[in-house]
């Protein structure tokens, strides 16, 4: 309760800068949205020509790319300081602050900044997958809504679990923005039908970085096309790598000397 | 302290500041790199996606599977090497308050810019080799026969990475009246890759829209110079392409070098 109440507080200072910088705030806001939407514009040129990936519709494809893309807001929003702690915060002794205060790091530093580009990021996802289930005429029940639901909050904390586990690197290498840009770049991957990929790469999408749970398996059941246990299994995935991710920071905390700056 | 103890201390310090060029060289090692391995993701993609696309035909909008696959892969791969950096270098004079100091000098501004850029191409497709090959070695995107196919790209791309330069400079004067950069160049590269041909080749656009991009710096930079390389285009049709980007060219420097003369006097200096 009381770190909900510290989020609050720090949220609302960062609702502050906003107001004084609006049209940076609108522009940022806006601006993933038309990123998303070049990268959709591709997919509906070349499937307007041939509407069939491997048996998978247009729609299909809109709703795995609008299941990313919801997944991922929740990790731009909340945790975009993941990216950056060796860049801003330990290169330049930024750091230490966190260290001298009575609440626990990664909490600070996670609080630290709502990332407003996130909200661009999280309507468009929400509108494709809105869009696309309405013209795929899904027979929604409370099993596929509450499918959706997991996928995208447990897809979220997948995201961000993966960026927490490649961040720790920035105790050691302290800009660990490349590794982790390597892991995350592997959501690719999961904007299409895994069923276009090599076993290999299917089997590293489900079990290693699982990207795959966020939104192909999901989609799969909503469709009524699988109903493997893997369409549910994001929330325990994200909530066991994020374990993983917190046990390796604290080693990374406990290696941490100042730059010294 | 003991003899042992110092010299301890000793390492430790000087074994630090060993680690910082260890962590330097690391670092730049490492983006180029993860770069390289972006590349391959990507590449992966678009031969599964592509493959999947042409699985039950040879020909789609007019081109084989080898053509497009050797196009998206060229397009990955040389990932705007003659882009502008003109926008950032404009937004950063401004904010650091340096910009009136740029202006003193005895020297052309957008001038001095443009052959700045124009160095970076060179750079650009040098450091595009690794993912070139690649592209070819791993993922069989096919090189042209035709030597004027190469010449055709080369003129294509630095007449097209001067297109861009010059509407890159017309954008970085937005920031005298915005200061603010970061939200307006994503929401660029969002345009860009309608319009571009980065993403898929033009010829996959419905008509209009294909007239639209086509005729946009974005595509003159991008879709035309690959376009001759990967054999989407014939290099007959160069002399019609140079024509077009020389047109571009001459607008958008006029146009440009008017509007930087409009705000360079609404300038603010941020903390003054």
């Amino acid at each position: 309760m009381r770190y909900l109440e510290l989020y609050g507080l720090f949220f609302v200072q960062r609702l502050k800068v906003f107001l004084e910088y609006r049209l940076s705030f609108l522009i940022g806001a806006s601006s993933t949205f038309f990123m998303q939407a070049g990268g959709l514009f591709a997919i509906w040129a070349v499937m307007r020509v041939t509407p069939n990936l491997l048996g998978w519709s247009f729609d299909q494809v809109l709703l795995l790319y609008g299941m990313v893309a919801l997944a991922r807001s929740f990790e731009l929003m909340f945790a975009n300081n993941l990216w950056v702690v060796g860049q801003h915060y330990i290169r330049s002794g930024d750091f230490d602050r966190f260290l001298v205060r009575p609440i626990n790091p990664l909490f600070h530093l996670i609080a630290d900044r709502f990332n407003h580009d996130g909200i661009g990021n999280f309507l468009i996802g929400l509108v494709v997958v809105i869009r696309s289930s309405l013209s795929l005429n899904i027979d929604w029940n409370l099993e596929k809504v509450l499918c959706m639901v997991l996928a995208a909050l447990g897809g979220g904390l997948v995201f961000i679990a993966l960026n927490l586990i490649t961040c720790v690197s920035a105790f050691w290498i302290v800009d660990s923005a490349p590794v982790t840009l390597a892991v995350h770049e592997w959501h690719e991957f999961a904007k299409y039908p895994l069923s276009m990929y090599s076993s290999q790469i299917k089997t590293a999408l489900t079990f290693v970085v699982p990207y795959g749970l966020v939104s192909y398996y999901p989609a799969l059941f909503v469709l009524g096309r699988d109903s493997s246990f893997l369409a549910f299994a994001s929330p325990f995935m994200g909530m066991g790598l994020m374990l993983i991710g917190y046990a390796l920071w604290n080693v990374g905390l406990r290696r941490y000397g100042s730059t010294g700056s | 302290m003991t003899q042992s103890l110092k010299f301890m201390r000793f390492l430790s310090i000087y074994t630090s500041f060993g680690l910082l060029e260890i962590q330097r060289i690391f670092q730049y090692n490492a983006w180029f790199w993860v770069e390289l391995g972006r590349g391959i993701i990507a590449m992966i993609i678009m031969t599964a996606f592509w493959k999947a696309i042409y699985a039950d035909q040879t020909q789609l909008a007019g081109l084989t599977l080898t053509t497009t696959l050797s196009y998206v892969i060229l397009a990955r791969a040389l990932n705007a090497a003659n882009a502008s950096s003109v926008y950032w270098w404009i937004a950063q004079h401004i904010s650091k308050g340096e910009l009136e100091l740029q202006l003193l000098r005895p020297l052309d501004f957008q001038l001095l810019h443009l052959f700045r850029d124009a160095m970076s191409w060179f750079v650009g497709l040098l450091r595009s080799l690794p993912a070139l090959l690649v592209g070819f070695i791993v993922f069989s995107a096919q090189l042209p026969t035709d030597f004027m196919a190469y010449m055709a790209f080369f003129i294509t791309f630095f007449l097209g990475g001067i297109v861009m330069f010059f509407f890159e400079f017309m954008l970085g004067c937005i920031a005298f009246y915005t200061t603010e950069v970061w939200g307006l160049s994503v929401l660029r590269e969002g345009i860009a890759l309608f319009f571009s041909g980065a993403y898929i080749p033009l010829n996959f656009l419905p008509e209009t829209f294909r007239v639209i991009a086509s005729a946009t710096p974005f595509a003159q930079a991008t879709y035309v110079p690959i376009s001759f390389l990967a054999g989407v285009q014939n290099p007959a049709n160069l002399g019609n392409a140079i024509l077009s980007q020389l047109i571009s060219i001459l607008v958008i420097a006029i146009l440009s070098r008017w509007i930087f003369s409009k705000a360079v006097q609404v300038l603010t200096v941020q903390g003054g």
